[in-house]
């Protein structure tokens, strides 16, 4: 069976000046666990899948539920959205970054308020510039980080640098 | 349905009959009586809390709501086996009357007397209105609460997760099966809640699926097939669904956009919230996935009657053909393909040096190659395809994909066209999932008629449209051979299980066949009444693609038989088999097979099997199918041929 386990987005904060933006009043952030994505490889895996669809207990979102880490009854919360966004879909981020674009990327630039007239500009910058935001293991945290930089220097999307 | 209620619901408290308006009346006294006593701090106010009450009580028995459609569709209420209705939620604190679950008409009543709850710290919990939205709204409306006597109660937390939510589409996703598994032929479906605001990547999937704690061994296969576990309706991001099902498991996934509006939407969701903290126990064959998307849209289209034609078992491609046959529910389909599919998709346009300059780059044993963005996103896809099939050092591959993506952000230009054309048929056009079947033919000098039935699913002979070409999967395959010339009437099969999965290597996918099968067959030990045995038979395989229509494969399987006429009752030992499959046209399929068996244990004996089927479609549920087999044991040697016709739904 495959996991993807997607630390607790405040875990990749933590080292980053940027933490502060993601983390709740309390400072403990959003991840009281790990969230688990659930894939089945593997031919018993898979078979043996089927009966229950294969959900495990700890990738759920409770609906009605209360609280839990960064969501309220099963919805992120707009704060830790991005953070958690990038966590989980970093490898189809850069993926999109180094072709050009996608829909990684521009699910991206949707979370960070870029308009839709300048989601080609931002597919352009992140192309041009992949090898100075993303190394085989920078992580989302300082993806963000040095794509925000990136922004910044660029005059025409400087404004969506946070 | 009414008819079936009458006389059964809650009487009034009065042992002797007497006109309503009076009984009201007399009721409102008593209560007012009883509300003073009780409750004297704050007379008034309880007594019309009381009063009203029993008037909101009244007048929904007198417009019999208890009985009505959507009373019972927000209960989950169906016809019981000991009880006229009963529900299928199993969590108690979905049930507000102590006899809820098979009684609608209490359950209406304890629920209106809940609204009257006093307002709840919101961090203690929901109020009732809120717990029990999607109730209290309709009872709302149907009653029309007078808001100065059962005041309303704010329900921020369900307000704030709909504006969260922010849904005006809903899509009906299913993931097709997984390659090379032909059990996930039963598929998944789950809602995409669409947000306008929002790219498709971040809506939100709603799901229901059985909850497998995370330590639970292998037998969860089999619990869940049996209700072990409860079933719950869960909500997460709809990439974390695309991750699972397009990326790492593989599968194509199938989006059928509903023409649900706002309102129903919106009662569709307050219902959602209804059931996100209560449980059904989880049935895979019927109470699955499938069935309560059903039942859930049904709560937010009344009139759509989805679920009634489920009674035993709820396939989900079926379900999707109930959706799509529904008049003016589906608005489009789309199709998003998975990773597999995508690499399938670019191989295909691009001539084979390149495909092989992209694999050898995958695999690390490449030349630095001229720079080609189409060789380069192959090679990248390859490498997810690796990794999630973990197959190689996750750390070299990973630095090897990211030296591919530093090759091609280098390159510049925008991501060549990978738009994928959904397959020409959508899975819910395909054959339905039971078949019956009517044959003639021969066997050793006597003549048959046979009938058959097979409750799900696909075999390689059938019509093919909307199905994996290399998968098989029969679940409870049974028939009735009768001989005209000596009048016998005899089970020929009853098969329990029949897994075949032919899945063609190509040096660089490389998935290993598998078979098993398990069930009963006539004529294995002779050609009597009572000469068959229970056979259970499985192996692995490997197989090849020649061209584009034809498939070649070989298995090494364990043979056992138990039957009574063979040596100490059964026989067990290795066996081989060698066989092809060749679509030559669009509706026309054959299939040659020929294996041989050692037995080793009980019977010692060596066993030829050889079959050979043809079938050809008429359209998308009739299809012809002339087959021969011959069989050559200790027993003699038989053959048998056969022309049949197969009906689908």
């Amino acid at each position: 069976m495959r996991k993807y386990v997607l630390t607790a987005a405040i875990a990749a904060f933590a080292a980053l000046p940027a933490a502060n933006a993601f983390a709740d009043a309390s400072g403990a952030g959003c991840g009281v666990g790990a969230m688990i994505f659930d894939g089945q490889r593997g031919v018993l895996p898979q078979t043996l899948a089927v009966t229950t669809n294969g959900t495990f207990a700890n990738q759920v979102f409770g609906i009605s539920t209360g609280t839990l880490g960064c969501e309220q009854d099963g919805v992120v919360m707009n704060e830790h959205e991005k953070a958690l966004y990038a966590e989980a879909n970093l490898e189809y981020i850069k993926m999109d970054m180094a072709q050009g674009g996608g829909e990684y990327l521009d699910a991206l630039a949707s979370l960070m308020g870029v308009a839709e007239a300048d989601r080609a500009a931002l597919a352009r910058l992140t192309q041009a510039e992949f090898a100075t935001l993303a190394g085989a293991d920078t992580d989302a945290a300082a993806l963000l980080a040095n794509l925000n930089a990136a922004l910044a220097a660029d005059p025409a999307l400087a404004r969506y640098a946070s | 349905m009414g008819a079936r209620f009458s006389g059964r619901g809650p009487r009034p408290l009065f042992l002797f009959p007497l006109p309503a308006p009076l009984s009201i009346r007399a009721l409102a006294v008593a209560l007012l009586l009883l509300g003073l006593t009780v409750a004297a701090p704050s007379p008034a106010r309880a007594a019309g809390d009381a009063a009203y009450r029993a008037e909101l009580s009244e007048r929904a028995r007198a417009a019999h709501l208890a009985e009505g459609r959507m009373w019972r569709l927000l209960l989950h209420d169906r016809p019981g086996r000991l009880r006229p209705l009963v529900s299928d939620v199993d969590g108690r604190d979905f049930f507000l009357a102590p006899g809820g679950k098979t009684d609608p008409a209490a359950e209406l009543d304890a629920t209106l007397a809940a609204f009257f709850q006093p307002p709840v710290d919101p961090a203690a919990g929901q109020h009732p209105q809120c717990r029990f939205n999607a109730r209290y709204r309709w009872l709302k409306a149907q009653l029309a609460f007078d808001p100065e006597r059962l005041p309303e109660q704010p329900c921020e937390r369900l307000e704030a997760w709909l504006k969260g939510l922010n849904a005006t589409g809903v899509v009906l996703v299913y993931p097709a099966a997984y390659l090379n598994s032909p059990p996930s032929m039963f598929g998944h479906t789950f809602l995409r809640l669409d947000n306008p605001d929002k790219p498709q990547l971040l809506d939100y999937a709603l799901n229901y699926a059985a909850l497998v704690p995370e330590d639970e061994g292998p037998l969860y296969a089999a619990k869940g097939l049996l209700g072990f576990f409860p079933g719950r309706f869960t909500i997460l991001p709809y990439y974390a669904k695309v991750q699972s099902y397009a990326e790492l498991e593989n599968r194509d996934i199938w989006e059928y956009r509903l023409t649900l509006e706002p309102g129903e939407i919106d009662r569709m969701l307050r219902h959602a919230w209804e059931l996100g903290p209560t449980y059904f126990d989880y049935f895979f064959l019927r109470e699955n996935c499938s069935y309560h998307l059903l039942s859930l849209l049904e709560v937010a289209r009344p009139k759509l009657d989805l679920t009634s034609g489920f009674r035993h078992w709820t396939v989900p491609t079926d379900t999707l053909r109930g959706v799509t046959a529904a008049p003016g529910l589906v608005a489009d389909v789309r199709f998003r393909p998975a990773r597999g599919t995508v690499i399938r998709h670019r191989e295909a346009g691009l001539p084979r040096a390149r495909v092989a300059a992209a694999r050898s780059l995958a695999v690390g044993t490449g030349e630095p190659v001229a720079p080609d963005a189409a060789v380069l996103d192959l090679a990248h896809d390859y490498l997810l395809y690796l990794e999630a099939d973990r197959s190689g050092d996750a750390a070299i591959l990973k630095a090897r994909r990211h030296q591919v993506l530093l090759a091609r952000s280098a390159l510049g230009g925008a991501d060549p066209s990978t738009d994928v054309p959904p397959p020409a048929v959508r899975p819910e056009q395909g054959h339905g999932t039971q078949r019956a079947i009517a044959a003639m033919g021969t066997r050793h000098g006597h003549g048959f008629v046979e009938l058959g039935y097979r409750a799900a699913y696909h075999d390689l002979l059938d019509p093919l449209p909307g199905y994996d070409r290399h998968a098989q999967l029969g679940v409870f395959d049974g028939a009735l051979r009768y001989r005209p010339d000596d009048g016998r009437l005899a089970l020929e099969r009853l098969t329990a299980l029949d897994i075949l999965s032919v899945a063609p290597v190509d040096g660089f996918f490389n998935p290993r066949s598998w078979k098993v099968s398990a069930g009963y067959r006539a004529g294995r030990a002779g050609e009597c009444v009572g000469c068959g045995t229970a056979r259970f038979n499985f192996g692995p395989g490997v197989a090849a693609a020649v061209g584009d229509a034809a498939v070649v494969y070989g298995f090494a399987e364990v043979d056992a038989h138990y039957g009574p006429r063979l040596e100490r009752d059964h026989a067990l030992g290795p066996g081989a088999r060698l066989g092809t499959l060749f679509a030559p046209a669009a509706g026309l399929r054959l299939w040659l097979d020929g294996a041989v068996f050692r037995s080793l244990s009980g019977e010692r004996d060596r066993v030829w099997e050889v079959a050979a089927g043809q079938s050809l479609d008429l359209e998308q549920n009739r299809a012809v199918r002339l087959e021969a087999e011959g069989r050559d044991s200790r027993f003699g040697r038989v053959w048998e041929g056969r022309l049949s016709v197969a009906a689908y739904w």
